[in-house]
């Protein structure tokens, strides 16, 4: 084995390394591309790590790839919408699977199938490599059961603005909020709910304030994969190329894995807390999608005017759900 | 504007506002410092409104976060360069006001410098700025805040504005720099001589 | 140069052009974008400098500071700030320094409305700086009050420190703002009572103060009544609005100068001038703030990227002492860093290398938060990067007489205040926790 050439990459995440897509870049992604590339000994990484945005803020992303401030990153749809809007599908496709990992292969599966990746790619430069990873089911955390739709009358939630759009047809109010401020904003009276995910929930001990999970089911939703700047990544060999794929690979693994067993412990910490999980009747769940203006329309407009095939990958997703045994209650591609 | 003879003033670091080569160039600057305060008061009624949409109506304001958190960048750099002319951006007097009374021909050399160091950062600055605005300017689509069918804003004005701010604080630096490199040759080099 | 060289340059650097007279964001900016060019190459390192123009200040919490010195400085031009602090002379008149503990009084309830330490120091430099002047104080005891109890702002709930603190190590942010209720009051009392003693011991270290009111000088009740009344609505209207739901800290902003320029307008002293000229200075204290606050952020991120937060945290937590003498190792690091570096960003930069330790050895991580934000927030007083200092200086303006140098020193004594409230939860654990 020849000397391995160094190369300095730098590797940054604007959230910090509490949240699971973060930390597996530091636990996961990383030490097996370093063993991966100690293989074939061609090259060896020198790694500059920035989380929490010490190096790059969140939503800048892109320009910090673009501008070369950052390598290896997280390709993320929710927090740069409009360079990486197409992978924001399940956000316009809501009340989907609540498995993490079927979401994830199929809109994996719809991405590369409908070429939609490589149309990404042209516009910002930044080549998908793997790792895509979704967050578990979206829910209702709220200070109030939701037994019903009629529950939901004037209450306001807090969330973020694409969470809030499946609100539309209810008589709730949405009012922009983050992980950040719920626990402050429903304890003084901002709002008394939330839209989220139970395994942010629980660390975030909001079942103090909001001790009611109400399962309406929004469904896991797909926030992305790990991106290589193209400048850096065409000059790779195959070798390492595939050691990057691999990683990716692994690293998408880790963390649904590590997803799934905090699912478990945080549905158990927050009943052990107090609070209760409140299911939504099938019924009323399903007037509410019926209900619901078609979320797709705006995503579809807004990926649309960037050239991208916005309807075939809700095809190719909601096809490749279909093929894994799910359907979605309305057809979301009717007009 | 009173001027009470502060050892800022003695040092020479702001340029009053109320210096007579203001001309169109200074006229520029305050036309934008005076959009910037406008600005604030339209922030100001709005976060109100979304407030009080929220609280009395249930009707909440759609985006104030993300325009609250643009509306600061713009505001800023509309008044960064009116900042700097009245001596507002903060620095320490120790050494300058020291050789203010010492050597009266170095400080004004070193403020000189100083004021040129300022002009090349923020050039430095706008010429990487550039390449980000026209993208924004030509591919809109691939540049707004907010979510498609919640609230969007297209980047390209804030961006231009960020620029055009950038732009005259470097101006601004430069005639600062020109201003006490020119007073140099009439100083003389040390307290009396 | 190894980017440990290069940060440590970076420092030395920064200490000399800083004192030199540079502009301070110019300054940083220069410093982050030699340092960046060095560490990797300089088309990275003006992409980086243009990428924190754009982005740095790009945020809601930011985007009310206008509103927060808007509300400042309506309070002063409307005249509610000397009306209030006319008061608290007469009733303060028999305590030494009364006007200062009137301050730090008045700067603990403020800290229930704001997150920020920011809005505290533009606020009370804005309304209470002139009064103590013109009350004989003098003016480095005065910005060094107005600096000192800024920091009350995020140690008394609501906090932004300890809701990044709360995101980072998944504690309650309720139990975290509890906690730091008991070490605020304590500094709050500590202060007055720091301010009274050295006022009866060295008189002349608060300046040529006049105490005495003559009994034609003195108020009746009813006057008393109508001068502090406004400040009293006020005060009320934001609390109220905040602890009963209506907005939340950060919203603060924007309805405290609301309320207070209808206060202003129904006193009838404000013209049409004079509330031009308020908007026009808010604006420029806000710029001087900002350019600042982005100039610190490229800063943070250059040494970010030199890998040197991150060596000396893991050196610390590598230095295989007990638990003990980790903890007094890091707090010491909070405090170097604090030297250079803003709040956040310390926490952001230290926290993830110390806290597998903190878990692993069984700490209560909300006494080490509140460990934390004190140890961080003497940052905010120390020379040569102090933000409440710089925020002082940028809100007297560019015609005060009172100089960087002089808010440093001021800030001191309330820095090692800190630093003995610091050691005294450290030593009793139970201050932070009673409560939780
Ligand atoms: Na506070
Ligand atoms: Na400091």
């Amino acid at each position: 084995v020849q000397a391995a050439e160094t190369m300095r990459l730098t590797i940054a995440a604007g959230h910090p390394i509490v949240f699971l897509w973060v930390k597996h870049l530091k636990d996961t992604f990383i030490p097996v591309l370093d063993a991966e590339l100690a293989k074939t000994g061609e090259i060896k990484i020198d790694w500059s790590q920035g989380y929490g945005g010490t190096i790059v803020k969140l939503g800048s992303e892109v320009d910090a790839f673009q501008s070369g401030i950052m390598d290896v990153g997280q390709m993320m749809g929710v927090f740069n919408p409009a360079k990486f809007g197409l992978l924001n599908v399940t956000y316009a496709m809501p009340f989907g699977p609540v498995d993490a990992r079927q979401v994830t292969k199929s809109v994996e599966d719809a991405l590369i199938s409908t070429g939609a990746l490589a149309s990404v790619e042209k516009a910002t430069g930044v080549v998908y490599i793997g790792g895509g990873i979704s967050i578990d089911d979206y829910n209702i955390g709220a200070a109030k059961k939701i037994e019903k739709l009629a529950d939901l009358q004037g209450v306001k939630l807090g969330g973020a603005g694409p969470n809030l759009a499946w609100l539309r047809s209810t008589n709730a109010v949405g009012v922009q909020g983050s992980f950040v401020s719920f626990y402050n904003d429903i304890k003084t009276g901002i709002y008394s709910g939330y839209i989220g995910w139970m395994t942010a929930g629980v660390p975030a001990k909001l079942y103090e304030v909001a001790p009611f999970w109400n399962e309406v089911h929004f469904g896991a939703m797909y926030i992305g994969g790990l991106g290589v700047t193209k400048s850096k990544w065409d000059k790779f060999s195959d070798a390492t190329k595939a050691a990057f794929k691999k990683a990716a690979a692994a690293y998408s693994e880790a963390y649904l894995a590590e997803q799934a067993s905090r699912y478990q412990a945080s549905i158990e910490a927050h009943k052990k807390a107090g609070g209760s999980v409140v299911e939504l009747p099938a019924a009323e769940r399903s007037k509410w999608i019926a209900a619901m203006p078609n979320p797709t329309t705006e995503w579809a407009a807004a990926a649309d005017a960037r050239s991208e095939p916005a309807m075939k990958v809700l095809d190719a997703y909601q096809k490749s759900l279909a093929s894994s045994g799910f359907k979605f209650e309305r057809d979301y591609l009717a007009k | 504007m009173e001027n009470p003879g502060t050892v800022e003033n003695l040092a020479g670091v702001g340029v009053p506002d109320h210096e007579p080569s203001a001309g169109l160039f200074g006229r520029i600057v305050g036309g934008l410092n005076a959009l910037g305060t406008v600005w604030i008061m339209i922030l100001m009624v709005l976060i109100n409104a979304d407030i009080i949409g929220r609280a009395a109506l249930s009707k909440p304001i759609a985006g104030v976060p993300e325009i609250a958190a643009y509306s600061i960048v713009g505001i800023v750099f509309l008044q960064l360069a009116h900042t700097l002319r009245i001596g507002s951006l903060t620095r320490t007097d120790v050494l300058l006001g020291a050789l203010a009374r010492s050597r009266p021909r170095l400080h004004h050399a070193l403020v000189g410098l100083f004021d040129l160091v300022g002009a090349t950062i923020f050039s430095i600055v706008a010429w990487r700025m550039v390449p980000s605005f026209l993208d924004a300017f030509n591919d809109p689509a691939h540049n707004f805040i907010g979510n498609p069918g919640f609230f969007t804003a297209p980047k390209w004005p804030l961006f231009l504005i960020v620029l055009i701010g950038v732009v005259f604080t470097a101006i601004q630096f430069l005639v600062g720099a020109i201003a006490s490199f020119g007073a140099t040759s009439k100083t003389p080099a040390r307290e009396g001589t | 140069m190894s980017g440990i060289e290069i940060a440590m340059a970076s420092i030395l650097a920064m200490l000399v052009l800083i004192y030199a007279g540079m502009h301070v964001a110019v300054a940083l900016a220069l410093i982050s974008f030699v340092s960046i060019g060095m560490l990797r190459d300089f088309t990275i390192a003006g992409n980086m400098l243009s990428l924190a123009f754009k982005d740095a200040i790009s945020d809601y919490l930011f985007g009310v500071v206008p509103l927060f010195v808007l509300m400042g400085l309506l309070v002063s031009a409307a005249g509610i700030g000397r009306d209030t602090f006319s008061v608290a002379n007469q009733i303060f008149r028999r305590i030494t320094g009364g006007l200062g503990v009137a301050t730090v009084a008045a700067n603990a309830v403020f800290a229930a409305i704001t997150g920020i330490s920011i809005a505290s120091a533009a606020i009370f430099t804005k309304v209470a700086v002139p009064e103590m002047l013109r009350h004989g104080y003098s003016p480095r005891f005065a910005v060094g009050v107005v600096a000192g109890s800024s920091v009350l702002g995020m140690l008394i709930p609501p906090s932004l420190l300890f809701i990044i603190y709360g995101v980072l190590t998944e504690q309650s942010v309720g139990a975290l703002f509890l906690a730091g209720v008991i070490p605020g009051i304590l500094l709050t009392l500590l202060y007055s009572a720091a301010i009274i003693v050295i006022g009866h011991l060295n008189p002349s270290f608060l300046g040529d103060v006049k105490y005495s009111i003559d009994d034609e000088t003195k108020m009746p009740w009813s006057e008393i009544a109508s001068k502090i009344l406004p400040i009293v609505i006020l005060v009320a209207l934001v609390l109220g609005g905040i602890y009963g739901g209506f907005f939340t800290p950060t919203e603060a902003g924007a309805a405290g100068a609301a309320g207070a320029l209808i206060i202003a307008l129904v006193k009838r002293r404000l013209t049409w001038r004079s509330f031009w000229q308020v908007m026009v200075e808010t604006g420029h204290t806000t710029s001087s703030i900002c350019i600042l606050i982005i100039g610190a952020s490229v800063y943070s991120r250059m040494l970010a990227l030199s890998g040197f937060p991150s060596m000396l945290s893991s050196a610390v937590v590598e230095s295989n002492f007990g638990i003990t003498v980790v903890l007094l190792l890091y707090i010491l690091v909070l405090l170097l860093l604090g030297t250079i570096l803003d709040s956040a960003s310390i926490m952001l930069l230290t926290l993830p290398v110390i806290l597998p330790v903190l878990i692993a050895a069984n700490v209560d991580l909300i006494w080490v938060g509140v460990l934390t934000v004190l140890g961080v927030e003497i940052g905010l007083l120390t020379p040569p990067f102090g933000i409440a200092v710089y925020v002082i200086k940028s809100t007297l303006g560019p015609n005060s007489d009172i100089s960087l140098g002089d808010i440093f020193r001021g800030a001191a004594p309330f820095a090692l205040m800190m630093a003995v409230i610091l050691a005294l939860v450290f030593v009793f654990p139970k201050l932070a926790t009673a409560f939780i």
